[in-house]
């Protein structure tokens, strides 16, 4: 073969090995994008959030015990309240610093006038120097725990509404820190994220005793596949707490998770078997065990169990409404019934709770695109208490009309004896509508 | 000195190749080259992304989302939510079998499954943080047909969404063209149509469009649109639970 013709062979060869190796044809030139992008780099400000009206209309129970404790009209059947809610999500980044606000208006009225307030839901700035470490200062929720319906170990963060745990909470202020590290084989994770929880005079001042800089923490691991938390939180403002929780899938469609809160000591106002209001301290466990499972029609079921020993067992409720049914009835002789004040503060120090009992099973089965139609949400929850017997029955809709609108309805029913958890809730039926936009 | 009998030396050969064949036993010889290639194509190990996914309903109504998303090695894949603005915020992870999903108002992420959709309609969870076919299937049997090449796989675990697999690559370029997704009785779930081939940049060329469709979704449409595919490294502790409300971090 002559030079030349050898050259461009082997130039020819060269070429076609190169188009050849990957199948690809090699280039650096981009082609324009599919579709619009949005702003590629993060903007420095942003602004977000909802607004919705939610009326409600409560059907009244005028002999349940709770709501002639509010000094209700007995004549009155029906109740119905107009609400709305505007929530601003404002943030702010520069480089490793972040800021953040939730500002909640609310607004609510009927036939006696309208209300309204305005919450600071969160307010906090964060520095971020790397994705393993982070610092962060302010009010905001910290959303410890597993459970769906409840968290026993979310020692930091208000109680969630069983029959909404989606909705937004108010914060607590902290000083916090978020030390992440990944690895391979069996232990994927490891998280540390210690926490300063001042109490004074305007801060912090429902988490218990006003003048105690708490310290608390957690320790998360992802380890054989498996979530696991530890935490705790001590100082004084309340008993001492540890706490853990685990969540992990059996099986693709089956998640078990769990919590577990040990408490010290602390002390409880009950109404005895003969009347007196006594202190008891009580201290124990509060647990919950729950499992979510997704069925071969895409319904999701989730179960959990809830027990408090902090709760009231069924005698001592009894007590209460027995109590309560003496002052508020006709007088009987011999009988000196509690002052309605004092029955008043019992309901707020914990029998009017939403759940003030010891053991709860909450389930819930929903079901996505429901009948057919696309972006139908439609859900049936229940919450029953163990001890007495009662349930809460709830039946949903939910329905995304449009990209950021989205319509919901809720109808929920109070069953149960008298004398009971929720056969002596102020009302026994209500109806919701929500209509939420997005921005 | 004894000396080995010829039959004796092959039969020998023979069973030590068969034990080093053992690992790949059930895959289809080249299988697993053919496949590891389809998936480098399609992406690189580690990358950044733009999405746009559409679910189109029979009555042409439309719902779209964007979103961003990293992956990182074999089996690590986050996305987070752009648009619209009811969604914007919520993330999802995935950690090899491990799938989380967070939602800025509940403010912790929850265990999913791969078999739900956090965007309903046709793509599932699984769908949206795809992990590499090979790091999931092996590659049951190779048919060349022409210029296509199909390659029927099955899931190495209970815990991948689907049971089998029937991918069908253009043989030059071995980029998939269809995907067939079928249940271990090989009834078919979706299929999946590989569209409009562009050219990213940095030597990645693949189909910008994915179209899916579902006897199980009659009327129903969905698309997934790629823009922006980058080769990027991450560090790890952008895949971990406690990262997951600060992905909007890592954009760049």
């Amino acid at each position: 073969m002559r030079s030349g013709s050898l050259l461009a062979a082997l130039t020819m060869a060269l070429m076609l090995g190169a188009a050849g190796a990957s199948g690809q044809t090699p280039s650096d030139a981009a082609q324009p994008d599919p579709f619009d992008l949005p702003d590629l780099r993060p903007p420095r400000f942003t602004l977000g959030g909802h607004v919705e009206v939610r009326p409600v209309a409560v059907r009244l129970d005028p002999a349940s015990v709770f709501y002639r404790l509010r000094g209700g009209d007995a004549g009155e059947r029906w109740q119905t309240v107009g609400n709305g809610q505007l929530l601003v999500d404002t943030g702010y980044r520069q480089g490793p610093v972040q800021a953040f606000a939730r500002t909640v208006f609310d607004g609510a009225g009927g036939e006696g006038g309208w209300d309204g307030e305005v919450s600071l839901y969160e307010a906090w700035v964060s520095l971020k120097p790397t994705p393993s470490v982070s610092l962060d200062v302010g009010k905001r929720t910290m959303k410890w725990g597993k459970g769906y319906a409840w968290n026993p170990a979310a020692f930091l963060d208000r109680p969630k509404d069983p029959e909404d745990p989606a909705l937004a909470l108010e914060g607590v202020v902290v000083v916090s820190a978020d030390l992440i590290r990944s690895f391979t084989g069996p232990l994927q994770t490891v998280a540390v994220t210690p926490v300063l929880v001042p109490v004074y005079d305007g801060v912090n001042e429902s988490l218990g005793r006003t003048g105690h800089l708490n310290a608390g923490g957690k320790l998360y691991l992802l380890l054989w596949d498996t979530d696991l938390d530890v935490m705790f939180l001590s100082g004084g403002s309340r008993a001492a707490r540890w706490g853990l929780d685990f969540a992990r899938n059996l099986r693709p469609e089956i998640e078990v998770h769990g919590e577990l809160a040990v408490a010290g000591d602390e002390e409880v106002r009950v109404i005895a078997a003969d009347g007196r209001v006594v202190a008891r301290r009580r201290g124990g466990a509060s647990w919950l065990l729950g499992a979510r499972y997704l069925a071969r029609t895409n319904t999701t079921v989730i179960v959990e169990y809830f027990r408090r020993d902090f709760g009231f067992t069924a005698d001592e409720m009894r007590q209460y409404f027995d109590a309560a049914g003496q002052t508020l009835g006709p007088p009987m002789p011999g009988v000196t019934p509690l002052p309605l004040p004092t029955l008043a503060g019992l309901a707020r120090s914990g029998y009017a709770d939403r759940q003030p009992m010891r053991n709860y099973v909450f389930a819930r089965a929903s079901q996505p695109d429901a009948f057919g139609q696309l972006y139908l949400n439609a859900a049936l929850t229940t919450i029953y208490n163990v001890d007495d017997r009662s349930l809460l029955v709830m039946q949903e809709m939910q329905y995304r009309l449009a990209g950021n609108l989205e319509l919901r309805t809720q109808i929920a029913g109070n069953i149960g004896a008298r004398g009971t958890d929720f056969g002596e809730r102020p009302g026994d039926a209500r109806v919701e509508v929500r209509v939420r936009y997005s921005f | 000195m004894r000396t080995l009998h010829p039959v004796s030396f092959v039969a020998a050969l023979g069973a030590a190749a068969l034990l080093a064949a053992a690992p790949l036993a059930g895959q289809a010889p080249g299988g697993r080259e053919l496949l590891l290639k389809i998936d480098r194509n399609l992406n690189p190990e580690s990358y950044e992304s733009y999405r746009k996914i559409i679910n189109i309903e029979p009555n042409g109504r439309k719902r779209e989302y964007t979103l961003f998303t990293v992956k990182d090695g074999r089996d690590k894949v986050a996305a987070l939510f752009l648009e619209p603005a009811a969604d914007k915020g919520r993330s999802t992870l995935r950690l090899g079998d491990n799938m989380w999903l967070y939602v800025p108002n509940a403010g912790k992420p929850v265990r999913i499954t791969s078999l739900q959709s956090v965007v309903g309609g046709i793509f599932n969870n699984a769908d949206i943080l795809s992990l590499d076919y090979a790091s999931e299937y092996d590659v049951a049997n190779v048919e060349e047909q022409g210029a296509e090449v199909l390659l029927s796989l099955k899931a190495k675990s209970k815990n991948v969404a689907y049971d089998q697999l029937r991918i069908r690559a253009d043989r030059k370029r071995l980029l998939p063209t269809t995907i067939e997704a079928l249940t271990a009785t090989s009834m078919l779930v979706k299929t999946l149509h590989f569209k409009d081939v562009k050219d990213y940049g940095q030597g990645i060329v693949r189909p910008a469009v994915v179209e899916t469709d579902s006897p199980l979704y009659k009327g129903h449409t969905s698309i997934m649109m790629f823009a922006r595919i980058k080769g990027r490294k991450f560090p790890q502790e952008v895949f971990t639970l406690s990262f997951m409300p600060n992905l909007e971090t890592i954009r760049q």
